[in-house]
């Protein structure tokens, strides 16, 4: 009885609402598959990611506070039984930050990605919002990098509250208001995509 | 006022089901244990993907809200016309 009640329920559910919810399963499932079990042991494409965040953030330090900055390593090393990587950006051979695998912000980009996949409104303002949503999040987690950096440098008692709460609330609601943006004045056009 | 009682269930029980399909999993598989970067008692490390779950719960509730004013649209030109 139940069943059949939720059953009902569910061919009840707006089309529209149904179709997004069957795109993000299929997009969190074929991520599930791929990324825990085959991409983040290999630490594909985090090694990179992580590499291109730390040099982009010693650059950044480089050019605005005084330099000496350098990135070290980039190697995996065992975190609750699996393999987990994790650049150094020192100063004076002293650590500063530490930019592991989970600081990359490839979670996001996926996250961000994934909901324009669901929310088709034609093809050039997706790749216009995939491409330029990435880069404004990639220039946001550089900059979040860099105010921590300088944080623990200058206000080391600050460090934990900004990156926990303020720059975290920060860059996700950036990403937020991204997609308020993408989907503002647009119908979604579930039936050009398919 | 039955009406807008059994109404009130239905939209619960949508919502009740959407939630369990889709935040559920998300959250469970998100709150896997990570390595927070950076040295014990030394310089820190910057985990981005603290609290990703509210991300994905607020991503999943605005398309679901999207998704349903685009009928609630609809409805409304065949209306007109």
């Amino acid at each position: 009885m139940l069943l059949i009640s939720l059953l009902e329920t569910v061919k009840e559910i707006p089309s529209g609402v149904k179709l997004f919810a069957k795109r993000a399963m299929v997009l969190f499932c074929t991520w599930l598959l791929i990324y825990y079990p085959i991409l983040q042991p290999m630490r594909l494409p985090d090694k990179w990611l992580t590499a291109i965040t730390a040099n982009a953030t010693t650059v950044l330090l480089n050019n605005v506070l005084s330099g000496g900055f350098k990135v070290r390593g980039n190697s995996a090393s065992v975190f609750s039984g699996k393999n987990k990587g994790s650049a150094e950006i020192q100063k004076n051979n002293s650590t500063v930050i530490s930019i592991a695998d989970s600081c990359n912000a490839l979670k996001l980009y996926v996250i961000y990605i994934g909901f324009i996949v669901c929310m088709p409104f034609g093809f050039k303002r997706m790749t216009a919002f995939a491409l330029g949503g990435v880069l404004a999040i990639y220039l946001l987690n550089i900059s979040r990098c860099f105010a921590l950096a300088w944080l623990w440098l200058n206000q080391p008692g600050w460090v934990d509250f900004a990156h926990h709460y303020v720059f975290t609330l920060l860059v996700y609601s950036c990403i937020f208001a991204l997609w308020v943006w993408y989907g503002r004045n647009k119908r979604i056009s579930h039936e050009k995509a398919l | 006022m039955k009406l807008l009682t059994q109404q009130t269930k239905k939209m619960m029980m949508q919502a009740c089901i959407i939630y369990g399909l889709l935040v559920v999993p998300v959250v469970y598989a998100l709150a896997s244990p990570h390595s927070p970067g950076g040295d014990p008692g030394g310089a820190p490390g910057v985990p981005i993907d603290g609290g990703i779950s509210l991300l994905v719960a607020a991503g999943i509730g605005y398309g679901i809200k999207k998704a349903h004013d685009r009928k609630s649209n609809k409805k409304d030109e065949d209306n007109e016309k």
